[in-house]
């Protein structure tokens, strides 16, 4: 493989024209699909009831396990086809949309805040502040996550509260060990030393020159993770810790048709369809922003 | 130097404590185990008769301070499901899960850094952009899916592999298949950024106006530098390598920790999960150790930044 | 976008491709060793001993091991290896399993027990009166086991007696013929062996005189057990050499393993799905009695209860059900409507009067009407409890409900904490007026169980009725099983009228099996899951 590639350095513009003009196209388009098809979640989401065509909570037993249109036996009123119960999919997707991006959503609101609140803390001031705080950040790192999660969800019992609880009681800890990186740089600055040279407040310091100076770092971070968490979701679902019943989340759908896979595969394909779409949409989406904002940051 | 590793170790006992006593609390709060061991017409004293029996009756403060006891002197104690001792349950579990584990890690880590190390060379190119892609990819599906999905195409449907077990080299195909293609993507990405930062260094520059080959610059020179970061890999991924079977676990029906995590979890088998936990910690914790004792070793301003 | 993806799609599908070209094909684990014997089962009498040798190795799979021990005080799904004391047949009534015949004194409370001549354990020894003895001492004295109580002098004991190698006597206090249900549910273990090895070593290598002996085990892994040529009934010694169960938590690889040959046994919660596998060819066996599913209001007597504290709403809530509709649908045809708790049809105590009630909508919104819901409750939201592994079922089953105009809510408990609503836990305080589903297995005598359910003393507290409570113990101070069974029938009969418990549907219990292993099922299937694979038939060639 090696030998029939060209290295870096020998590579011309004019041998390579087609490859590079592939790739912009690439480029552009690794931009706007994910971006539409984000857009377009969040409007399912928003508007979920008005888009619906069913109940998605409603099951209708004679009509269970039937099919998507497009296969024998489908009928119109199920696009997607029925679950196990006879509920549609499709109305389910929907509302799926719903829970898992606000459980996604809510989690990195959580995490990020204090995350940010307490790296920049961390890094700005230094010493033994510095060093409790990363003491127990190494402890959140330390501990398995998905352990975690599954004694809360068993000590207070599932559902959306727990969900969103087990991904940020650890998950805080990544975006305050990179903030706190990042912090200690910005701090050791020259603008910084001015600013307390002339006599701004330690608040003053880390709400407006810090934490501008790291906003970027985060939105990339944050946007990288919306996928991260609907998975995370979707593994509690597996070990049967997720959202609870009925409400559906893709996640919990995915995992509910599993056995069915090899039968009536919708049941689970399409929602991991749709966790896939999102996934990968967060990622090319962070990589994007990552790629106009800071470069530098390849590392996330 | 002495002082630093002193003053880390003590951080870690702080921290394995504090983790100990924060699992040993919510399993208190998940629920009483005697609901599971009593069956159809068992009478209330039955029920409290086997909590004294489990010595559940006791309050947490008293049955934290004989479980400590217990763990000072190197006892894990009893599965309050199976009367058996702890250590004999995690002595089965953990070699099967090594088992599985090592040879994923190994060969994941081998992958990462070919396709890391290819991806950084030819930044951009076709093969760039697969890589990335493959990298994506390997994060966007949920891994109970991909790990059912492949069983259905490749034992079902194919019928080349077994569906699950342990007896015959062919078992390891499946299961270590699932878990390089969840764990090489986040390790390919650091290698190949990586990769990229040692590339533009004034170290690989001048190597190259050196004029030495390409091939010895970049797999000599610039590969040697940037090997660095497995040791961070390592510590990253390491809570991961004891429960992040579980799934792969369950689905391919591999009698390793996270399996025993899962039921011991549901069971309210609190000894077990325990020990899960304080073997998880000390696993981790006491590999971060070494590593930051290493890179103190190496650069000794971290030595002072970090205490 | 759509080219992209089929580029590393390739690539794995090509590296996980080269990866297999370098292992052997997979041989199923069922492979069955050569078959030297060729006569047939010919045998004309009961003692003869011309069987064919066991060859071949059945191999079954399972979700959970339950508890991880050999100790039939401890659990009973594992008792194959063992004998009890007696056994149930085809009509629901008991015969000896050890016992070659039993007596039951005139008064009714001294019971002799002869037993089996020339019956030994694997081992050797010879089962004696003295082992019989111990082990109902040793099974008494249990804290895990639901019979043990009924075992105890606090309870209907007052002495046993050896009176030679063959014989044995229970003395009670009070006649109870029902006692045999106990009986039925104690295994004998080898007191000499027992004592000679002690306790912990004896169920590492256990010892038993039932139809299968202990081969191997491997923690969380697998239960091997091999044909016990010298069991005392030699028709009924298993034809495959070995039985092999695999612990198997997910079910999606259960299945997979159930169409790839690698297991011969599938049992599924789901039946349409095992419909669905019995059109693909895998034959359904039907074993043992009914399951039941059905529903129990907690704490119902009580004021808080809400709702369910009127009856008409319990009784809307059963004429609600479409129970035909359910069987046709969620069971594929393989369950009829009834179900109350642990009263499928047929067996003790059954009679008409425990009948499901019709599917009638007009007269179920009659009743809700009648009590004036929602209007008269200040909460008029009724909350259902169950297990995960319901959830679906549940969801259905509400729907029935909610078309009635009844406002249901429901929680998803996991097996711990819902057990310990059921009772066996601490006392619980938010569950006055919940109503929890329960799908289970049945017993050929539930009358034990039955008091759970029905009496005040009751851990489920379902049921708070002092004519109950007189009734079943009638039926537990009778000194023939007949005077037992009728007692039983009026006892059922009248707490049906309660509307404590609503049946839903009895199921049959069913599992899959690969033809090509199995070619049918022989001997005492309408027993349980182990005395049907006990009569196991091989595939002749």
């Amino acid at each position: 493989m090696l030998s029939t590639l060209p290295t870096a350095k020998t590579k011309t513009k004019k041998q390579y024209r087609g490859v590079t003009r592939v790739t912009r196209v690439i480029q552009k388009l690794a931009f706007w699909v994910p971006l539409i098809i984000m857009i377009a979640m969040i409007i399912l989401a928003i508007f979920a009831n008005f888009i619906a065509p069913h109940d998605p909570n409603l099951p209708k037993i004679t009509d269970r396990y039937t099919p998507p249109v497009f296969m024998e036996g489908g009928k119109s009123e199920y696009l997607l086809g029925t679950d196990q119960i006879g509920r549609d999919i499709l109305s389910r997707l929907i509302y799926g949309a719903r829970v898992s991006l606000s459980v996604s959503l809510l989690v990195i609101l959580i995490t990020a805040a204090i995350g940010t609140m307490l790296g920049i803390a961390a890094g700005y001031s230094g010493g033994r502040a510095d060093a409790i705080i990363m003491r127990v950040v190494d402890m959140a790192l330390s501990f398995p996550g998905l352990l975690l999660a599954m004694l809360l969800a068993v000590a207070i019992g599932p559902g959306f509260t727990t969900v969103v609880l087990a991904l940020s009681i650890l998950g805080w800890a990544g975006y305050a060990r990179m903030i706190r990186g990042e912090a200690l740089r910005i701090s050791q600055s020259d603008f910084v030393a001015q600013a307390r040279v002339n006599g701004a407040s330690g608040w003053r310091i880390m709400t407006r020159h810090i934490f501008p100076n790291i906003i970027n770092s985060l939105i990339v971070l944050m946007t990288l993770q919306v996928g991260m968490m609907i998975l995370a979701e979707a593994g509690l679902s597996y070990l049967g810790l997720g959202i609870t019943v009925p409400t559906p989340s893709w996640g919990a759908m995915v995992s509910d048709g599993r056995a069915n896979l090899d039968n009536a595969w919708w049941i689970s394909l399409f929602p991991g369809v749709c966790i896939g779409l999102v996934v990968l949409s967060g990622n090319f989406l962070g990589d994007w922003i990552r790629d106009k904002l800071d470069p530098r940051l390849r590392q996330l | 130097m002495v002082r630093f590793i002193i003053i880390r170790l003590l951080q870690c006992i702080v921290a394995f404590f504090g983790i100990l006593i924060i699992t040993f609390l919510l399993l208190r709060v998940s629920g009483d185990p005697a609901a599971l061991l009593a069956s159809p017409n068992f009478s209330p004293e039955q029920v409290q008769a086997i909590r004294v029996e489990l010595g559940l009756d006791k309050s947490w403060g008293e049955q934290l301070g004989i479980y400590l006891n217990q763990v000072a002197h190197g006892n894990l104690g009893e599965s309050l499901l199976q009367k058996k001792p702890v250590i004999t349950k995690i002595g089965d579990a953990l070699p099967n899960t090594l088992k599985l584990m090592v040879p994923s890690f190994v060969l994941a880590m081998i992958l990462a850094f070919i396709l890391g190390v290819l991806a950084a060379t030819y930044r951009d190119s076709w093969w760039d952009n697969i890589v990335k892609f493959l990298a994506v990819l390997g994060q966007a599906l949920p891994g109970f899916w991909v790990a059912i999905m492949a069983v259905l195409i490749f034992s079902v449907q194919l019928q080349w592999l077994p569906v699950a077990g342990m007896d015959t080299p062919a078992n390891y195909i499946l299961p270590v298949s699932t878990i390089v293609f969840f764990t090489m993507p986040g390790m390919m990405r650091l290698v190949r950024s990586t990769m990229l930062d040692v590339l533009d260094s004034e170290y690989i520059k001048m190597a190259r106006i050196k004029g030495l080959p390409e091939r010895t610059v970049i797999w000599k020179h610039a590969l040697r530098n940037a090997l660095i970061s497995p040791l961070t890999i390592i510590g990253m991924l390491l809570p991961g390598v004891v429960t992040g079977a579980v799934i792969t676990e369950q689905i391919f029906n591999w009698p390793g920790m996270g399996r025993l995590l899962v039921e011991a979890t549901f069971a309210r088998d609190f000894p077990v999960v325990q020990a899960v936990v304080i073997i998880t910690a000390i696993l981790v914790l006491g590999i971060n150790l070494l590593i930051d004792i290493s890179y103190a070793w190496v650069d000794p301003q971290i030595r002072f930044q970090r205490t | 976008m759509k080219k992209w993806f089929l580029v590393p799609l390739f690539l794995i599908l090509a590296t996980i491709m080269v990866f297999t070209g370098c292992s052997t094909p997979v041989a199923t684990t069922t492979t069955s060793t050569t078959h030297t014997t060729t006569t047939t089962t010919t045998t004309t009498t009961s003692t003869s001993t011309t069987v064919a040798a066991p060859y071949g190795t059945l191999t079954d799979v399972a979700a959970s091991f339950g508890y991880d021990t050999w100790d039939p005080s401890l659990v009973t799904s594992w008792a194959q290896i063992y004998q009890p004391i007696m056994r149930t047949t085809q009509t629901q009534a008991f015969e000896g399993d050890v016992l070659s015949s039993w007596d039951i004194s005139a008064d009714g409370n001294t019971w002799t027990f002869h037993l089996l001549p020339n019956n030994k354990f694997t081992n050797g020894d010879p089962v004696t009166a003295a082992d019989v003895k111990f082990s109902i001492e040793r099974f008494a004295a249990s804290t895990r086991s639901p019979w043990a109580p009924y075992l105890r002098a606090s309870y209907n004991f007052v002495s046993m007696t050896v009176v030679d190698t063959l014989t044995l006597t229970y003395v009670t206090a009070h006649p109870e013929a029902t006692l045999m249900a106990c009986f039925g549910a104690t295994y004998v273990l080898d007191k000499t062996e027992f004592d000679k090895v002690g306790e912990a070593a004896y169920f590492k290598n256990p010892v038993g005189s039932g139809p299968w002996k202990f081969s191997d085990y491997v923690a969380g892994t697998s239960i091997k057990l091999e044909a016990n040529t010298g069991y005392c009934r030699p028709a009924e010694v298993p034809k495959f050499k070995y039985y092999v169960q695999l612990l198997v938590p997910e079910l999606a690889t259960r299945i997979s393993m159930f169409k790839t040959g690698q297991c011969d046994i599938l049992g599924l919660d789901d039946y349409a799905r095992m419909k669905s596998l019995q059109d693909l060819g895998m034959p359904i066996q039907q074993y043992g009695i009914n399951g039941t599913d059905s529903f129990a209001f907690q704490w119902s007597w009580l004021p808080e209860a809400g709702a369910v504290h009127d009856i008409r709403i319990r009784q809307a809530m059963s004429y609600a059900l479409n129970r035909q509709e359910i069987c046709d649908t969620w069971y594929s045809g393989y369950a009829i409507p009834g179900g109350r708790f642990f009263e499928p049809q047929g067996i003790f105590g059954y009679s008409d009067a425990l009948a499901a009630d019709p599917y009638d909508v007009v007269k179920a919104k009659q009743l809700i009407a009648d009590a004036n819901y929602p209007a008269a409750f200040s909460n008029p939201t009724i909350t259902i409890f169950c297990q995960s592994s319901d959830q679906d079922r549940m969801l259905y089953y509400m729907s029935y409900w909610q078309a009635v105009g009844l406002q249901v809510k429901l929680l998803v408990k996991d097996t711990a904490t819902y057990w310990s609503y059921l009772g066996f836990g601490p006392p619980q305080t938010d569950n006055k007026g919940w109503i929890w589903f329960w799908k289970s297995w049945s017993y050929p005598n539930s009358v034990y169980h039955s008091a759970n359910m029905y009496t005040s003393k009751g851990v489920h507290k379902t049921t708070n009725d002092a004519h109950a409570d007189e009734l079943y113990a009638a039926v537990v101070h009778q000194s023939s099983y007949q005077a037992a069974w009728d007692a039983m029938t009026i006892f059922q009969a009248y707490v049906a009228t309660l509307y404590t418990n609503i049946g839903v549907v009895e199921y049959k219990a069913l599992f899959l099996y690969n033809p090509t292993t199995i070619s049918s099922f022989t001997g005492r299937s309408f027993s349980d899951y182990a005395s049907c694979l006990q009569g196991a038939n091989h595939v002749t060639h």
